[in-house]
């Protein structure tokens, strides 16, 4: 992969593709004025205007005296514009068929059209942003929750990487003590100092550790939590599913085994992206399909870490529930008792008395007594795994800056360990030098074209 | 009509190493000094190397220069430092004899055909349609030559400083260098001006030894040259001792009269190696400052003390001197001072040494902002090859960071301004692991032996030796030998390859001579050398991945016709710095201050374009 070429002025669709209200269409670069100049008719001199203003104009159709739209245009002068060039914003209106014309009519005059990611490129080669806040841009045009779009404006604010950044200042002033011992000679580090090194050490590694293991979170973030609904057939899987869902997404039958494969569908509770599976039912299947599905539940149940174990109280013993649970160790689970409106108060009651340890949620799919409950404490259960004590915005979301970190975190502890050991001091110089570059590279210190090419090609052109 | 090849000015340690390597590359080369006794002078203190400039040295000498040949056969105490630390940063250093080590240069100097030495001050420089032609004398002489090495030291404009007195001067009892610095000022050179200093000098009779901790050589010091053939003797010793609360009080009492605390001194003094008054100033909480006694030289009882630098009037050093533990009498011969001087910020030279404005003008030592024989001489060797290679018409020859001390020395000079005179530390270097005293030969001595400065002898004797070396660190890999016999803290009697073993940390190549015969008989500095090897091998491996990513951006050069001017994108700030400093690879501009990450990212992309032979675009 190469790069493309940083000379030239650029032009896209900056909206999304469709009809719509109105489109907008951005062109970059140093010809981005007299393009625009050329093509749209207003009465103010756009290569006089001043920047950051908005003007009403006509775009000139292919033909003398012919238009194809009227539009405003927004003039952003470098170095104030998103990619630090001179930009020109065109709204028009939203016909994906006007948008192409334009776009042509710009290319003619000497723009060229933008790849994925040019825009945002561009503004990362002004020094405008750096690699951290450039991936940002396209997560926070991804996100699908509140959660993982606050998480993006923090990245794209630049504070995640001044965060990094201040860790790796503490790592050169940690290096620069060692450096000092190393070349001046026959002078031996003394019992405090050591300590203290350590201890300045131990802090970088606390962050770095801090901010390696709030990757899982950030994933979760990203991506949104699972949580397969699981019980044994007919428990009404399908049924809180639906109601859950509160649409009619999944079959819901009086055959045991109906649901034959998962069905999933996402939500959002508590700003996150909660992605429901309805399982099919853990018996012995009786056909192959069914059979697939079953295998297929079990692998859901396996990789989910939060779940909801739904039973049917009007037909299973205390004894079946509690055993069931009891083969699904090291899960979060939510336990559901469902059909309550088919049993007496006294035999509800029994069933909360009995299965108490597991806070069970009494409801019915039925009548819906109870499923406000159950949602609330899926968004109580997901708040308290989601949110630590400690939480701030420097939760690592892409897979990138976690590995970087992590291997930053190898060569500090095994800086710390040669510390304890008395080992000689140009090694440990050696070590903090390697996780000082694994810093850098996250924020894109240390340049790669392909790196590059790679992290701009997750964008959608216009942006 | 040339005179000569190749003129070298100044006889100190970048001139005697230019001179030395042009005139052995088979061109007619004249050393042009002050004073031909003086060539060869240590302006401060008799010791060549220490820590990063043992490592200088021993580069040096494996590209077939002279200092540590020299210093091999002058010196009277030879000792390696940091070696409580990794085999890294293990540095030589030598005190050498100041007369014989004056003595032994020049006598070295006339042995080595081509070679013409020629007394007097060079006043003038004088190039024609920006090519060097000729140098004009302070007498009016004129002396002509294809090419030219500058290296003229502190001596520009030097003005030495004692207190509140001010003399022009080289170095102490010589004249300063005067109209040189304006003559090239005129050429268009941009001056900047630094400051250093040196201890006063002490009569030996009169110090109480007795009371001092001293300091022997080392016995199996390995010799800094490959042409030394003799195990070294140590002829002398120092000695340890220490500033006491008085000496703190009196320089507290006397600060105002130190000529770089009441501002009679403009240039920036470095950092590493303060004077006193700097010293005592910064570190108030500090109880004491240790100091060296170092001898002058055998036939004489002349005493330097390292770490006593000072421009205090010459009563107060006195003062100071009393007051430090068994000094109580002692006798001052000569007091310390502070010398200024003219230099030229190291942006105006290539990183071959040639200077950008001038054609075939090399500027090499303390003129280029760097402070210490060892630089000065890395510096001069690398000049003299290189107007050499010019004036062959051969390629300038460049060694890169990730290959020596010098490539570091060169490229930081060549990318950095300086805030003070440069010297050489071994955290300058990333590369650090690679870059080892022990395998300066391995590194280097290719490249003497093609410039004809390695002879034949000596570049087989080193052939074999690094083929045994090799030989034994593969028996080591096959040989099987029980643990228990070699690690006495192992208890069963499992087996392993004597090479692993010796990764233990615990282990020495000598400790597995109870197990193995050939290891018993095997040469001990050879032995040290396949142990030093083996235990850092991993981390090699290691640093070997950084240094291939390194040499990928070393190896993008920006062509001498790449106009950064005309790169789009690029920020103000990073085209003034690319324009003057003028890097010659993406490596070199990404460790510009000033150039960020996406600027290179810019040029990158415009390179590539650029050699990929499409016509580039104006865009200006
Ligand atoms: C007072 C003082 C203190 C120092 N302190 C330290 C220290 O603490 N640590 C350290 O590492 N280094 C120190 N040095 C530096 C060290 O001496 C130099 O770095 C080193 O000698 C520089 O070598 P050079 O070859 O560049 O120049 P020099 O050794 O200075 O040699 C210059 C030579 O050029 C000749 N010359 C100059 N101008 C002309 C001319 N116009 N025509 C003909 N010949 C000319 C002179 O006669 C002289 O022979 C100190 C030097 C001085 C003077
Ligand atoms: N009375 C009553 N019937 C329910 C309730 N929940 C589910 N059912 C019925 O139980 C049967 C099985 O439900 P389904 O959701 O398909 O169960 P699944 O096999 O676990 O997915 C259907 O006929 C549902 O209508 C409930 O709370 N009360
Ligand atoms: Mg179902």
């Amino acid at each position: 992969m190469t790069l493309p070429d940083s000379d030239d002025t650029i032009v896209a669709i900056s909206t999304p593709p469709g009809y719509g209200g109105i489109g907008v269409i951005r062109i970059s670069g140093k010809q981005a004025f007299t393009i625009a100049n050329t093509i749209i008719d207003t009465t103010v001199n756009i290569m006089e205007a001043k920047s950051h203003t908005i003007h009403h104009g006509y775009v000139r159709g292919a033909e003398v005296g012919s238009i194809t739209d009227e539009v405003l245009v927004a003039l952003l002068r470098s170095p104030n514009s998103y990619t630090g060039e001179d930009v020109i914003e065109i709204s028009a209106h939203g016909n994906p068929q006007i948008l192409k014309q334009i776009v042509g009519l710009a290319i003619d005059s000497g723009a060229r059209q933008a790849t994925a990611g040019e825009f945002t490129m561009r503004a990362f080669l002004s020094g405008r942003i750096d690699l951290v806040q450039a991936e940002s841009v396209a997560d926070l045009i991804a996100a699908e929750s509140a959660a993982f779009q606050q998480i993006a404006l923090y990245q794209l604010s630049g504070k995640l990487s001044a965060y990094i950044g201040s860790i790796r200042a503490q790592l050169l002033d940690i290096g620069a003590l060692f450096e000092a011992y190393t070349d001046f000679p026959d002078e031996e580090i003394p019992r405090q100092q050591q300590a203290e090194l350590l201890a300045k050490l131990d802090d970088v590694i606390e962050s770095l550790t801090r901010l390696a293991s709030s990757y899982r979170r950030g994933e979760i973030i990203r991506t949104g939590v699972q949580i397969p609904i699981v019980g044994p057939p007919n428990a009404g899987k399908s049924s809180l599913f639906n109601v859950i869902l509160a649409e009619e997404r999944a079959i819901v039958t009086e055959i045991p085994g109906t649901t034959r494969d998962t069905i999933a569908e996402k939500i959002e509770i508590e700003g996150l992206a909660v992605l429901f599976v309805d399982t099919a039912g853990l018996r012995e299947a009786s056909d192959q399909i069914e059979a697939a599905g079953v295998e297929r539940s079990r692998r859901e149940i396996k990789a989910a870490n939060l779940l909801i174990a739904i039973f049917d109280v009007a037909n299973t013993p205390v004894e079946k529930i509690r055993s069931s649970l009891g083969e699904m160790p090291g899960k979060t689970i939510i336990l559901a008792l469902n059909k309550i409106d088919l049993v007496s108060n006294a035999i509800s009651d029994a069933y909360t008395t009995a299965l108490a340890h597991y806070h069970p949620v009494l409801l019915s799919a039925t009548t819906l007594v109870g499923v406000d409950k159950l949602v609330a404490r899926i968004a109580s259960v997901i708040r308290e795994s989601m949110h630590p004590s400690s939480a701030d915005g420097n939760v690592l979301t892409n897979k990138r800056h976690c590995v970087a970190v992590q291997n930053a975190l190898g060569s500090l502890t095994e800086a710390c360990t040669k510390l304890e050991q008395g080992e000689s001091f140009e090694l440990m110089a050696f070590d903090l030098r390697q996780a000082t570059n694994n810093l850098e590279e996250i924020l894109g210190k240390i340049t790669n074209d392909d790196l590059l090419a790679e992290i701009f090609s997750r964008f959608c052109i216009g942006k | 009509m040339r005179d000569y090849d190749i003129i070298v000015i100044g006889g100190g340690h970048a001139g005697i190493e230019a001179t030395a390597a042009s005139a052995r590359m088979g061109l007619s080369t004249a050393l042009i000094t002050g004073e031909l006794a003086k060539i060869g002078e240590m302006s401060c203190n008799p010791a060549i190397g220490g820590v990063g400039k043992g490592q200088l040295v021993r580069e040096i000498d494996a590209l077939g220069g002279v200092m540590g040949y020299i210093t091999d056969n002058t010196g009277i105490h030879f000792r390696t430092l940091n070696k409580s630390k990794g085999p890294a940063v293990w540095s030589s250093r030598a005190q050498a004899d100041r007369k014989l080590y004056r003595e032994f240069s020049q006598h070295l100097l006339s042995e080595i055909p081509n070679l013409s030495l020629v007394e007097g001050m060079v006043k003038e420089i004088v190039a024609l349609d920006g090519k060097f032609d000729h140098v004009i004398m302070m007498d009016g002489r004129t002396i002509a030559s294809s090419a030219c090495v500058l290296a003229s030291g502190t001596f520009l404009n030097g003005l030495i400083h004692i207190g509140e007195k001010q003399t022009p001067a080289g170095r102490v009892g010589e004249p300063p260098s005067l109209h040189l610095s304006e003559s090239l000022q005129k050429l268009g050179f941009q001056v900047g001006r630094l400051k250093t200093g040196t201890p006063p000098r002490l009569d030996g009779s009169t110090i109480d030894f007795d009371r001092l901790e001293r300091q022997p050589g080392d016995d199996d010091f390995k010799p800094f040259s490959l042409l030394t053939n003799n195990r070294l003797t140590n002829r002398a010793f120092c000695y340890v001792t220490y500033t006491s609360k008085q000496t703190q009080e009196i320089v507290e009492r006397n600060l105002h009269r130190s000529a770089m605390f009441s501002g009679n001194i403009k240039g920036i003094g470095p950092r590493y190696c303060p004077s006193i008054e700097d010293k005592i100033h910064r570190f108030r909480d500090k109880e004491r400052h240790q100091l060296f006694l170092e001898p002058e030289g055998l036939d004489t009882n002349e005493i330097y003390i390292n770490g006593l630098s000072t421009s205090l009037p010459e009563d107060v050093q006195l003062d100071v001197l009393h007051s430090i533990t068994g000094l109580d009498d002692v006798v001052m011969n000569r007091p310390g001072y502070a010398i200024e001087y003219d230099f030229f910020p190291a942006f105006q030279i290539k990183p071959s040494l040639e200077t950008r404005l001038v054609e075939h003008l090399y500027f090499a030592g303390q003129i280029n902002g760097t402070s210490g024989y060892e630089e000065a001489g890395a510096q001069g060797l690398m000049a003299g090859i290189n107007a050499a290679l010019r004036l062959k018409g051969d390629e300038p020859f460049y060694l890169d960071r990730s290959q020596a001390y010098i490539g570091v020395l060169i490229d930081d000079l060549v990318t950095k301004v300086p805030t003070e005179p440069y010297r050489m530390f071994t955290s300058r270097a990333e590369y650090r692991l690679a870059l080892r005293e022990d395998n300066a030969a391995d590194r280097l001595i290719k490249y003497g032996k093609r410039f004809g400065l390695i002879n034949d002898d000596i570049y087989n004797t080193y052939l074999a030796k690094r083929q045994m070396i090799d030989a034994e660190k593969q028996r080591l890999g096959r040989t099987m030998a029980l643990i228990s016999q070699i690690d006495s803290s192992a208890a069963n009697g499992d087996k392993c390859s004597l090479g692993v073993l010796l990764k233990r940390p615990a282990i020495r190549y000598q400790d597995m001579r109870a197990a193995d015969e050939v290891c018993r008989e095997f040469p001990a500095d050879c032995a040290k050398q396949v142990e030093i090897e083996i235990k850092y091998e991993g981390y090699l491996d290691k640093q070997q991945r950084e240094i291939d990513r390194f040499k990928q951006f070393e190896s993008k050069v920006i062509p001498d016709d790449f106009d950064v001017r005309k790169v789009n994108g690029l920020k103000a700030e990073a085209v003034g710095v690319l324009h003057r400093f003028r890097p010659v690879s993406l490596g070199q501009a990404s460790r510009l201050a000033g150039v960020t990450f996406a600027d290179i990212t810019v040029l990158m992309i415009h390179l590539k374009r650029h050699t990929s032979g499409s016509v580039s675009r104006e865009t200006l």
